[in-house]
């Protein structure tokens, strides 16, 4: 519970850091600053006028799309220290579009399992719309069909700028559909976009595996009461596979597990061979 | 060889952030950032 708390409070502070450009209610223009050449690791629209930092997604396809070399070696950089350090951490710590997820997903109504064959289709929508699709028509697809740029970027634009409405057409009213039909899901579904369909999180699950931070459980101590499955934003179980691609690492099993069975390490430097070390001491 | 995996990959990843900013990425991603495309968020 404490757990939960705390990320709650950081997912509150970083979706309000990240979208704290409140000037451009005034200016009615989205920020321009320095800070907009940093990454944040997280699907943030850019496009959003309260936005801070770029989009790691809408940046890899720009490159994909127009750089000299196809990739950025800067994104993918920061992806990468992100992921090897703490694997899908930034998807249920940091990530505005997770944390919209979660709070849709606390309407009381009744709720649905996902398939688990969909979670592959996030690695479909990394390869198709992220890279080769932009590759090929030099154009940001995923941008254009992205829920959270329709949500964060492209309503408050059209409020703030109603002349904009001219400009809207076929493409504007499929994005709404999009962004429609995934907030109804958000409401029915445990994190149903990061799970199938965010290419962000597909790039952080490679790093599940093999992250600094990992999570473990001990076996002879788990009864497989599927505590930690209720609890779980993304239906795992934790006991079959700790380190699963789909774990965000929001931790929330780990003080809902009635026999203490899951623990947290740093690779390297196991837990309990420090506790041992300092009783040893 | 497990143990190393994870900081092999940092080390790598630290090495490739460290190279975009060298070639001027952080300045194409500004460039790129401060520019609203209304075709990117299916306006116009």
């Amino acid at each position: 519970m404490l757990n939960t708390s705390v990320r709650r409070i950081c997912q509150v502070f970083c979706a309000a850091l990240a979208n704290s450009y409140w000037f451009s209610l005034a200016s009615r223009t989205i920020y321009q600053g320095p800070l907009k050449g940093f990454c944040i690791p997280a699907l943030n629209c850019y496009a959003c006028p309260l936005a801070l930092f770029a989009c790691p997604i809408g940046t890899i396809q720009h490159f994909v799309g127009y750089g000299t070399y196809y990739i950025s070696l800067y994104t993918i950089g920061i992806l990468g220290i992100v992921g090897s350090t703490a694997g899908r951490m930034a998807c249920g710590w940091i990530c505005p579009f997770g944390f919209l997820q979660d709070l849709l997903f606390k309407i009381r109504t009744r709720k649905l399992a996902l398939p688990h064959w969909m979670t592959y289709g996030k690695y479909l929508v990394l390869a198709l719309l992220v890279f080769l699709i932009p590759l090929l028509t030099k154009q940001p697809w995923f941008c254009k069909l992205c829920p959270a740029g329709g949500f964060e970027g492209a309503i408050p634009m059209l409020i703030l700028d109603p002349l904009l409405f001219e400009l809207v057409g076929l493409l504007f009213v499929l994005k709404m559909i999009i962004v429609a039909v995934w907030l109804a899901a958000m409401v029915f579904i445990k994190r149903p976009f990061c799970r199938t369909a965010c290419p962000l999180g597909a790039i952080f699950s490679f790093f599940n595996r093999a992250s600094i931070f990992t999570l473990s459980v001990d076996n002879d101590k788990c009864i497989q009461c599927d505590e930690c499955l209720r609890v779980c934003p993304t239906d795992i179980k934790v006991y079959e596979n700790p380190n699963d691609a789909d774990c965000i690492r929001c931790l929330d099993c780990k003080p809902a597990c009635p026999v203490n069975a899951i623990s947290y390490e740093l690779v390297g430097f196991p837990r309990k061979k420090r506790k041992e070390a300092v009783e040893n001491a | 060889m497990r143990s190393k995996t994870p900081y092999i990959l940092l080390t790598l990843f630290v090495l490739l952030l460290v190279g975009g900013i060298y070639l001027g990425e952080v300045a194409k991603v500004l460039r790129k950032a401060v520019l609203l495309c209304l075709d990117c968020i299916g306006i116009g």
